[in-house]
């Protein structure tokens, strides 16, 4: 269900490799240089303008709208993520879903941003419900501990 | 699958007359099914959305833990909570 932190730097390189080709889009001066390996979280925060940027040029130009996209979650709406959590991003009708593909849960949107930040919300609003109480099924049981572990709660 | 025929109203009205589920309104509504007193499904019922999209309406019904065709029953009302409780039992 985990994912771990060189996983994540195996698969934020492309988008360093992208921002360095396209320097117009270029918000900060300092270069972001992310080693194989080697990411941390202060590396994974300096790229979230860039991959913001990223997923939004591709919703216009590169990706064809019916097609479904795998993302990694590093940040929910208001708290981190120790290890990056895979998202479906896909059209649906005239909009756009997010899915989870560890547990069921989804958000909607007009356009993929829109949907992913919905699921961001709908993770964060989940975890609330699990750490309320411990009057759940084993499966929820196992979920919950399952986001304990992957968020980080400051 | 029979999404265009119901939409996001009806999907939470069902929910609350049939499963018995409250829902609490964030960005969207969010409700636990109990089972024998335990939270055993959730489902997130989009707000501002009239008609259900076709993968959101998948998404719903798996979030219930019932297939599309049982997800259409139960919103037409052949499903009763009874027999709901007995598949997700399964």
């Amino acid at each position: 269900m985990t994912g771990t932190a060189t996983n994540s730097a195996t698969d934020i390189t492309f988008l360093s490799d992208w921002k360095y080709k396209n320097k117009d889009s270029d918000t900060t001066s300092t270069p972001v240089v992310v080693e194989e390996g080697v990411a941390t979280s202060i590396e994974l925060e300096k790229l979230i303008p860039h991959i913001a940027t990223f997923i939004e040029q591709h919703n216009s130009t590169e990706f064809r709208k019916n097609e479904a996209i795998i993302i990694k979650l590093n940040m929910l709406e208001t708290k981190r993520l120790r290890n990056p959590l895979d998202v479906i991003v896909e059209e649906d009708d005239e909009g756009f879903i997010a899915r989870a593909v560890d547990f069921s849960l989804f958000g909607c949107g007009d356009d993929r941003i829109d949907a992913i930040d919905a699921l961001k919300f709908e993770i964060e609003s989940l975890y609330f419900d699990l750490i309320e109480d411990d009057n759940f099924t084993e499966e929820w049981l196992s979920i919950k501990n399952f986001l304990k572990e992957l968020i980080i709660d400051c | 699958m029979k999404n265009a025929q119901f939409n996001v109203k009806d999907v939470k009205t069902v929910g609350e007359k049939k499963l018995h589920i409250e829902f609490k309104s964030g960005k969207e509504f969010n409700g636990w099914f109990k089972l024998n007193g335990v939270k055993a499904k959730r489902i997130t019922v989009p707000k501002g959305r009239k008609t259900i999209p076709r993968k959101t309406y998948t998404s719903m019904a798996k979030q219930l833990g019932l297939s599309v065709s049982d997800f259409d029953q139960l919103l037409e009302c052949p499903l009763t909570k009874a027999k709901y409780e007995e598949i997700i039992s399964k």
